[in-house]
C-alpha cells in the first residue's frame, strides 16, 4: 500500500529535517555550556561532535526533501492516520498523574489517571472505572511502597498518607 | 572443557531456587507479552527491570538475568501467536509468519499452524542458543586482548553498522543513534567529574536512567497507538474456521522430517543475521522466508498456508536469540534491545559485559553462593536452554488457549492497565516523579520517531554504549602520541592494533548500505 499524496512525504520529511537540525543545534549549545578543559579531548568535545553530526545529518534530510527526493512511502508512515484528540487525551492523563501526584500523591494519583485512561479508551461504566482504579491502586500502593519501599512523598496538598500506610505496612 | 562448562552452568542453575522459577515464569509471560499485539518482550522488560532491580539481593543475581534472557526467547516466539490467529504480528520478528500462518487459521487448521510455529521457534532457538555457547567462548578468548583504541573502534563500528542496517534509511538509522548518545552524555562526567548538559535540572546531574526511556519509547508510544485504533476498531479477531477433524491440528512426524533441512537452514541465515549488531528477528524471518520460498518446489503455494511457510521464518527469528547476545559477551557491544537491557542487569550484579565475562576470577556472591564469572554466564545459558524447553511445552500444549484468552482481553481496560503499571515502573528506578515525566516526554518522542521512520531499538542501543564509548576515546587519546590518528595505525604501545580493521568494517557496511539502492538499480537495468 502506497500513499498517492507524494507531496505530503516531501513536506513533511522537509519538516523532520528542521527539527533534526533544530535539536541538533540545542545539543550544539548545551554542549557549549560544559567548560573547556586543558586535555585534548575533554567532556565537550563527544557532545559537540554528535552535536555537528545531527545538524549535518538534519540537513541531508532537509536538502533531500528540497531535491523533492524522501523515499518510498510505507504504511504507517506520518501523521495522516493520526488522532490528535486521542494522543492529547493520553498524554493529557500522564500529565494528570505528575500534577496528581505532586499534589496528593500517589495512591490518589493512581486513581485519577487510571479513571482518565479508561475514559480515554472509551470506557464509560462508572462502576467499573471507579472500583476497578481503587482495586489497582491498592495493589499499586502495596507492591512497590509496601513490598519494595519506595519513597512515597506526601501531597502538596493533602496528606493521606496515614490511611495508605495500612494498605503499605510502612 | 566447554561441556564441563554446559555442565556446570546447569549445575549453578539448578541450585538456585529463584532461577528455576524464574525462567518458568519468564517463558510464559514472555510468550504473554509476545502475543498481544503491539506489545514486544522489551515492553514486558522495560516494565519489569526496576522490580528486579529492587529484588536482586533477594532472589539472587542469576534468577533476574534469567528471567530477562528468556522473556527474549519467549517473546519472540510468543509474537507467532497473534500472527497465526489474528493476523496481526505481535512483534516484527513474526511478520513473515503471517503470510502462511494465517491461512492456515482461516482454513480450519489453527492448531497444526501453532504446533509448527512452536516446533520451529524451539528449534531455532536451540540451534542459535549452541551458536552463541560455542562462539561466544572462542571469540571472547581473542578479543580479552583489546585495550581502548580496539574498544573505541568497535564502538564507533557498531554505532555505524547499527545505524547503517536497523532502519531502511541509513541517514535516520544515523541519526538516532547520535540522538540516544547525546541523551546517554547527560551528567556527570566519568573523568572530571563535572555535571555536563543538565539544562539546570538536579535530577539529571545523575544522568538520564535507562528505565523511563525505554518505557517511553517502547510502552507509551505504543499506548499512544492503541488509543488512536481505540477509536476505530475494537479488539483483535479470532478467525479460525470450525474444526471439522481434529487430528488435523497435529503437526505431523512426516511434515517434521520434511521441515527439518529448511529449519536447519533457516537457523544459520537467523544465526548470522543476529551476530550482526541491530540486524534482528525482523529481518531474519524475511530472509528466511524469502530464500525457503525461492527453493521451494511448491512455491505456488506458499501464502496459502503450507507449514514450510511457517517453519522457516519461526526458525529464523528464533534463531536470532542466542547470536545476538555475541557481540554483547565478547565486545561488550548490545546487538538488540534487550541485550542493551541485560547490561544494566549485568552492571548491578558487578559484571562488566564484555570478554572478561569469561573469566574464573574474581569469585561473586550470588543467591548465598560463591560462583565465577564464568560459571554464572554459563548459568545464563543454560536457563537459556531450559527456557525454550519450557516455552516449547507452554506453547506447544497451550498457545490456542492463550490466543483465545488474549482475543476475549478487553483492549479498552488493558491498555489503560499497561499505562498505569509503566508510570509506577518509571517512577520506581529512582523514586523519581521527573522519571515519569522523562517516560511520558519520551513516549511522545518515540510515537514521533515511529511515525516519521526513525529506530527507537539504535536510540536505545546508542544511549547504552555512549559513555563506554566516550572513556574508549578518551583513554585511547590520553595514552595516544598522535593523535587521533592512532585509531589509524596498526600498532600502538608495541602491540599489534585492530582498531583500522573494525572502522574500515564500519566504512565498508555504511558504503554498502548507502549505494544499494543504486547498485540495485544498475542490476535492474543489465
Amino acid at each position: 500500500m502506497e500513499f498517492s499524496n507524494e507531496n505530503y512525504k516531501r513536506r513533511l520529511e522537509l519538516g523532520v529535517g528542521v527539527v533534526v537540525i533544530a535539536i541538533g543545534a540545542f545539543f550544539m549549545i548545551q554542549a557549549l555550556t560544559i567548560s573547556a578543559s586543558k586535555e585534548i579531548v575533554g567532556p565537550r568535545t563527544m557532545p559537540m561532535a554528535l552535536a555537528v553530526s545531527m545538524i549535518l545529518g538534519g540537513a541531508w534530510l532537509t536538502l533531500r526533501a528540497l531535491r523533492g527526493r524522501a523515499g518510498v512511502i510505507k504504511p504507517g508512515y506520518g501523521f495522516l492516520e493520526s488522532d490528535l484528540k486521542r494522543i492529547s487525551l493520553v498524554i493529557a492523563c500522564g500529565v494528570a498523574f505528575l500534577v496528581s501526584f505532586w499534589a496528593f500523591g500517589y495512591f490518589i494519583a493512581i486513581i485519577i489517571t487510571y479513571i482518565s485512561m479508561l475514559y480515554t479508551f472509551g470506557v464509560r461504566k462508572k462502576v467499573w472505572m471507579v472500583g476497578g482504579a481503587l482495586v489497582f491502586a491498592v495493589v499499586l500502593q502495596w507492591l512497590f511502597m509496601g513490598v519494595m519501599l519506595l519513597n512515597d512523598p506526601s501531597g502538596a496538598l493533602i496528606d493521606i498518607r496515614q490511611y495508605t500506610g495500612l494498605i503499605s505496612g510502612v | 572443557m566447554i561441556f564441563d562448562d554446559i555442565f556446570g552452568g546447569f549445575v549453578t542453575l539448578f541450585s538456585d531456587a529463584y532461577a528455576i522459577w524464574f525462567v518458568i515464569l519468564a517463558s510464559f509471560v514472555g510468550i504473554v507479552f509476545g502475543a498481544l499485539p503491539g506489545l514486544t518482550a522489551a515492553a514486558a522488560i522495560a516494565m519489569m527491570l526496576p522490580i528486579l532491580i529492587a529484588y536482586n539481593d533477594e532472589i539472587g543475581g542469576l534468577a533476574g538475568l534469567a528471567f530477562l534472557y528468556v522473556i527474549g526467547k519467549s517473546g519472540r516466539y510468543g509474537g507467532s501467536i497473534a500472527a497465526i490467529l489474528f493476523n496481526t504480528p505481535g512483534t516484527a520478528a513474526s511478520a513473515a509468519t503471517m503470510q502462511d500462518g494465517y491461512p492456515m487459521t482461516q482454513s480450519g487448521r489453527p492448531g497444526k499452524a501453532l504446533k509448527t510455529a512452536t516446533v520451529a521457534s524451539a528449534y531455532g532457538d536451540y540451534f542459535g542458543e549452541f551458536v552463541l555457547i560455542f562462539g561466544a567462548v572462542a571469540i571472547a578468548a581473542f578479543t580479552r586482548q583489546f585495550g581502548p583504541p580496539e574498544n573505541f573502534a568497535i564502538y564507533l563500528m557498531a554505532f555505524v553498522v547499527i545505524g547503517s542496517v536497523v532502519n531502511d534509511s541509513v541517514v535516520k538509522g544515523i541519526i538516532s543513534t547520535l540522538f540516544g548518545a547525546f541523551i546517554a552524555l547527560i551528567g556527570e562526567d566519568t573523568i572530571t567529574g563535572q555535571f555536563k548538559m543538565t539544562m539546570g535540572i538536579d535530577e539529571l546531574e545523575s544522568g538520564m536512567a535507562l528505565v523511563p526511556l525505554l518505557i517511553g519509547v517502547f510502552v507509551i508510544s505504543e499506548v499512544i497507538i492503541q488509543a488512536e485504533k481505540a477509536a476505530k476498531t475494537t479488539a483483535v479477531k479470532y478467525a479460525a474456521a470450525s474444526i471439522d477433524d481434529p487430528t488435523s491440528q497435529y503437526f505431523t512426524w512426516s511434515e517434521f522430517k520434511r521441515c527439518v533441512p529448511l529449519m536447519f537452514r533457516s537457523s544459520i541465515y537467523g544465526s548470522l543475521i543476529g551476530m550482526m549488531p541491530g540486524l534482528g528477528s525482523s529481518v531474519a524471518c524475511f530472509v528466511a522466508y524469502g530464500e525457503e520460498k525461492r527453493r521451494a518446489k511448491n512455491k505456488e503455494k506458499w501464502g496459502t498456508g503450507v507449514v514450510e511457510g511457517i517453519a522457516a521464518p519461526e526458525s529464523a527469528n528464533n534463531a536470532v536469540s542466542g547470536p545476538s547476545m555475541i557481540p554483547l559477551l565478547t565486545l561488550g557491544i548490545p546487538g538488540s534491545t534487550i541485550a542493551a537491557v541485560l547490561i544494566g542487569m549485568f552492571l548491578v550484579n558487578g559484571l562488566q559485559p564484555g570478554p572478561s565475562i569469561f573469566a574464573t576470577e574474581p569469585p561473586l556472591f550470588m543467591g548465598g553462593q560463591l560462583v565465577s564469572p564464568r560459571e554464572f554466564i554459563f548459568g545464563i545459558f543454560a536457563a537459556g536452554l531450559v527456557g525454550i524447553a519450557c516455552y516449547g511445552l507452554i506453547g506447544y500444549f497451550a498457545a490456542p488457549w492463550i490466543g483465545r484468552t488474549i482475543a476475549l482481553l478487553p483492549t479498552q481496560y488493558l491498555y489503560p492497565f499497561i499505562f498505569i503499571i509503566a508510570l509506577a515502573a518509571s517512577y520506581s528506578s529512582r523514586a523519581s516523579i521527573w522519571d515519569v515525566g522523562f517516560a511520558l516526554l519520551f513516549g511522545l518522542v518515540g510515537y514521533a520517531m515511529r511515525r516519521t521512520n526513525f529506530s527507537a531499538a539504535a536510540f536505545i542501543i546508542a544511549f547504552v554504549l555512549t559513555s563506554s564509548m566516550e572513556e574508549a576515546f578518551r583513554q585511547s587519546m590520553i595514552i595516544s602520541d598522535s593523535g587521533l590518528l592512532i585509531f589509524f595505525s596498526f600498532e600502538y604501545q608495541n602491540k599489534f592494533s585492530y582498531a583500522p580493521i573494525f572502522l574500515i568494517i564500519g566504512v565498508a557496511v555504511l558504503l554498502m548500505r548507502a549505494l544499494s539502492p543504486y547498485l540495485g538499480k544498475g542490476k535492474s537495468n543489465a
